[in-house]
């Protein structure tokens, strides 16, 4: 823009209508179909199974597909619309090139948009927040910024610093520093890892909304609200200190998406309090907004539909702005992060302010557009419908994140919040459909209704102000401060890389050298890394998280927070900005490759409540027969803490002493429990027949063919079972823990044979029972029973202790004929049924319901019984 | 760090503030770009003129206090 001397503006300046009506209609598609990638979204949530047999319909991917859709495919396409039709009023100059204009609707178009979600959808993503678009994507789209100042720019430049009206400065703002986050949230994270990568990564998720989408929504605002009253704004000078607060503070809030992280304290601080400072900038631009509509008209022009859609974008510019401020409070954080509360935060920004203000700067010049369609009262149906729909939305979500959040602290299972959360999520797919109206309802209100008149629009490009005294030395000061502040607003763009990027990363580059132990393996796998890659595609990153944050609910849940060195290898990071399912930053080791395998095929074999996508494709058609994929996805989830945890001492294992159980057990309580978190892999009934308990590795034990004591039962529930999938569950509240400890123990049945059944007598089926086991299972098994063979340590589950399991004989029958897949439990084909029911009975025997020393029964060959009959 | 970034935002702005208000012509000429984005978009001059200069009126006769520009 030139300072010192401004262009005479030519008489003939048009707007160019062809170029804001392809925009337009492209801006539909874009609403349209990322609304309908939303709704999927949503109904997944609630129908896990819908459209989950192919990857191109899986959550991740539609979830890639529409925020990136809103942003560029439905927001871009408005905001550039609206520049076609304003700039040539805001600065009395053409646009530079109709040419340079289609070319830059192409690449807007059909190579960043629709070439984004095609790649998204067939597997080409990165996982970084609102940069999901791979390289080659989002080079096309810095190129397309490129393009637009280039077709913008000119006409700006033409244009005084001190002539310039406030709008264009924000659409002028918003175009040059958009091009230049652009490449730091989009690329920088690709080249530069982990914490390092993070701190780039939080910048542009921030930057996204604070400078493309704010200034080019302002800019909307600030245009029409005075073209529609025919009156001036209320004040020019106090709109222009807004906009550079805007530019100056924020671009340092980024970081504020990972406080409590390992990113360096001071960093996360200086986004905590430049985050609150924003918010003193918003209310300084609405109570300017906003008097400009009420003060100067009285309230009145309300009635026009396009200025209440503008009136309502501002007003919840407000309300979203302070509440980005209160959320970026790091105690307020601790709180609310990771839960549904931000996501309806996020979509009051990008519906409530965002999209309510390029539909009323759409609608506003529509209506002025020469030769097209234009129904007011559609286009007030989709106003209501869409306050409507957000209201429901917002609330919804709000409430759900709440309820999360005091799920986290709570201590209970992570399902717990998954269930709790099921009927938000359904009652925000049905505000998503009446949202989903308001926009169809909007789109559709352009082509009903009165033709407007034909011809062309032009520009008025008079001089209207009188030269004033003063006016040379008060064009130089208000031209020489705005340039300066300008060079300020690029210097404190710089200074938020230097300050919350670059500086942090320099002093983590530091730290990791430091505090990398020497025996952790941080290198990945080719196997790996191709997982690590999958994970990412499919946007798992997006439900699971990967950083144990520094806060007393993370540090409870899910151990030792994440250090920077652990990720100094994750190109780029995955540390996420939501949980639905539990983070995973210290998986390796937790849970079984089969457990992983099922639970990656159908998590609902495992986990009946689980919302989690199934990835059929990732195998033969069985959890039992995984692709490759699946065991690269497998492998990296194994990695997930490795480091650490390799480098940690050996935890002792706690000494498990039995509690006494209560009187009376409530069988019923214990049921549901059972129903709702073990049914999964124990089926049920218990029998461990479900497909998911099937396909585990070893297979889910049968609770209902084994009498079991109180120990093992409570500490398998207290500990989980070493070397099998079951977890352990002492996140459940002690009373369910209780119950359904009382109620295992109460469906567990070993039953008695019935005398006709009984192929000999005790004393016979005792010593018979004793020559087979001695024969064939003291090895592992002990000859105390006690699952303390000789070779007992090979096998991880260890071998039955008989002490505290007592087996029916038709649950011992099937093991001994079927073996126990992945345990160390082997068939015995040989063995007849004679000598299983004699085997089956000596140990038996020994089943005395507690891991005590006492000895059982005695002895057959002690008490001198024959073999009668048996072999 | 956090208190001389905000530091220098807050100088800025006072700075922009305190020289923005210092004199009735640069707070004029300061108002100046609405008043001809209103005669861009086909406003009727005169009734921009007037408006201008019924609040040119009003900021000369106003004490510095209650001045909004």
């Amino acid at each position: 823009m030139s300072a010192a001397r401004v262009q005479t503006p030519p008489s003939d300046v048009r707007v160019n209508t062809r170029l804001v009506a392809a925009h337009t209609l492209a801006a539909f598609g874009g609403l349209i179909v990322s609304a309908l990638f939303g709704l999927l979204v949503s109904i997944k949530f609630n129908a896990p199974a819908f459209l989950s047999q192919h990857g191109w319909s899986t959550w991740g991917r539609l979830r890639y597909d529409h925020t990136q859709g809103i942003l560029y495919g439905w927001l871009g396409n408005a905001f550039i619309a609206f520049m076609y039709y304003a700039v040539p009023y805001l600065t009395r100059r053409p646009i530079t090139s109709e040419r340079l204009g289609w070319w830059l609707f192409g690449l807007w178009n059909v190579a960043a948009v629709l070439g984004g979600w095609t790649l998204v959808l067939t597997g080409h993503s990165q996982p970084l927040e609102w940069a999901e678009f791979p390289l080659l994507i989002a080079s096309c789209i810095e190129l397309s910024l490129g393009l637009l100042i280039a077709q913008f720019g000119l006409p700006f430049m033409a244009c005084g610093a001190a002539e310039l009206y406030v709008a264009g400065w924000y659409l002028l703002g918003g175009a040059t520093f958009t091009f230049l986050a652009y490449p730091v949230g989009n690329i920088v994270p690709q080249l530069v890892p982990g914490a390092m990568g993070a701190a780039f990564s939080g910048l542009w998720i921030h930057d996204a909304v604070g400078i493309f989408v704010t200034p080019f929504a302002t800019a909307i605002a600030y245009f029409v609200i005075p073209a529609v009253t025919r009156k001036p704004i209320y004040s020019h000078f106090y709109s222009m200190v807004g906009f550079w607060l805007l530019f100056l503070v924020y671009p340092l809030n980024g970081i504020h998406h990972y406080v409590y992280s390992s990113l360096p304290m001071g960093a996360q601080h200086v986004s905590e309090i430049a985050s609150i400072y924003q918010g003193v900038d918003v209310v300084l631009v609405v109570t300017n907004l906003l008097l400009s509509i009420t003060v100067m008209t009285e309230g009145a022009a309300l009635r026009d539909v396009p200025l209440r859609f503008v009136w309502t974008s501002v007003v919840l510019y407000l309300i979203v702005s302070i509440q980005g401020s209160i959320q970026a409070v790091m105690s307020f954080n601790s709180f609310i992060h990771f839960t549904d509360w931000v996501i309806a935060h996020s979509h009051l920004a990008m519906i409530g302010f965002a999209s309510f203000a390029a539909m009323g700067g759409l609608s506003h010049i529509w209506q002025r557009m020469p030769g097209v369609r234009c129904s007011r009262r559609m286009l007030a149906w989709s106003y209501w419908l869409l306050v409507v729909g957000l209201a429901l939305m917002f609330t919804d979500l709000t409430g759900a994140g709440l309820v999360q959040a005091s799920l986290w602290r709570q201590h209970l299972p992570w399902i717990e919040s998954v269930r709790a959360s099921e009927p938000y999520w359904a009652f925000r797919t049905a505000s998503g459909v009446v949202l989903l109206a308001g926009f169809v309802a909007f789109a559709a209100s352009f082509f009903m209704g009165p033709r407007n008149g034909s011809g062309e629009l032009r520009v008025n490009t008079t001089e209207a102000t009188p030269q004033s005294p003063g006016e040379g030395r008060a064009h130089l000061w208000i031209t020489t401060s705005y340039a300066t502040t300008f060079g300020a607003g690029i210097g404190f763009f710089v200074i938020s890389f230097v300050a919350l990027a670059i500086y942090p990363a320099i002093r983590l580059h530091a730290q990791i050298a430091r505090t990398t132990p020497s025996g952790a393996r941080m290198e990945l796998t080719a196997s790996e890394k191709r997982g690590a890659k999958l994970y990412a595609v499919d946007g798992c990153a997006y439900c699971h998280s990967e950083q144990v944050r520094f806060t007393d609910a993370d540090k409870w849940r899910f151990g030792r927070p994440t250090e920077a060195w652990e990720t100094q290898n994750a190109f780029p990071q995955m540390w996420g900005t939501r949980r639905i399912g539990p983070d995973l930053a210290r998986e390796t080791g937790k849970r079984s490759n089969d457990w992983q395998l099922v639970h990656l095929y159908n998590p609902r074999y495992i986990v009946p409540d689980s919302m989690m996508p199934s990835y059929p494709w990732f195998f033969h058609g069985d959890p039992n027969a995984p692709t490759q994929d699946a065991l690269d996805i497998v492998a990296y989830l194994n990695t997930l803490g490795r480091p650490a945890a390799q480098t940690q001492p050996q935890v002792k294992p706690a000494v498990f002493l039995p509690l006494a159980l209560p009187n009376g057990p409530d069988v019923g309580d214990g049921r549901q429990v059972f129903l709702k978190n073990c049914s999964g892999c124990h089926g049920v009934n218990a029998a461990g027949q479900s497909p998911g308990g099937r396909a585990l590795r070893p297979v889910a034990f049968d609770l209902a063919g084994f009498r079991l004591a109180d120990a093992p039962v409570w500490r398998a529930l207290e500990q989980g079972v070493p070397g099998s999938s079951m977890p352990a569950w002492n996140q459940l509240p002690s009373s369910e823990f209780s119950a359904v400890a009382q109620y295992v123990e109460a469906m567990g049945s070993s039953g008695t044979l019935a005398p006709s059944e009984q192929i000999a007598s005790d004393a016979v089926l005792m010593e018979a029972g004793r020559r087979v086991f001695e024969t064939h299972c003291v090895r592992c098994h002990g000859e105390a029973l006690d699952g303390n063979g000789p070779e007992a340590d090979r096998y991880l589950p260890r071998p039955a202790n008989f002490h505290e399991i007592q087996p029916s004989y038709e649950a011992s029958a099937r093991v001994l004929h079927e073996r126990v897949p992945g345990s160390g439990m082997p068939a015995w084909p040989l063995l007849t049924p004679a000598e299983i029911q004699a085997t089956t009975f000596y140990m038996r025997s020994f089943y005395v319901g507690g891991p005590v020393a006492q000895q059982p029964a005695t002895s057959a060959e002690e008490s001198g019984m024959q073999m009668g009959g048996l072999k | 760090m956090t208190a001389w970034l905000i530091g220098a935002v807050t100088l800025i702005l006072v700075v922009l503030i305190v020289g923005g208000r210092s004199s009735s012509a640069i707070r004029r000429k300061s108002e100046q770009p609405k008043y001809q984005f209103l005669a861009s978009i086909g406003v009727d001059q005169d009734a921009v003129k007037q408006q201008q200069m019924k609040e040119d009126e009003a900021d000369t006769t106003k004490p510095n206090s209650e001045r909004k520009l």
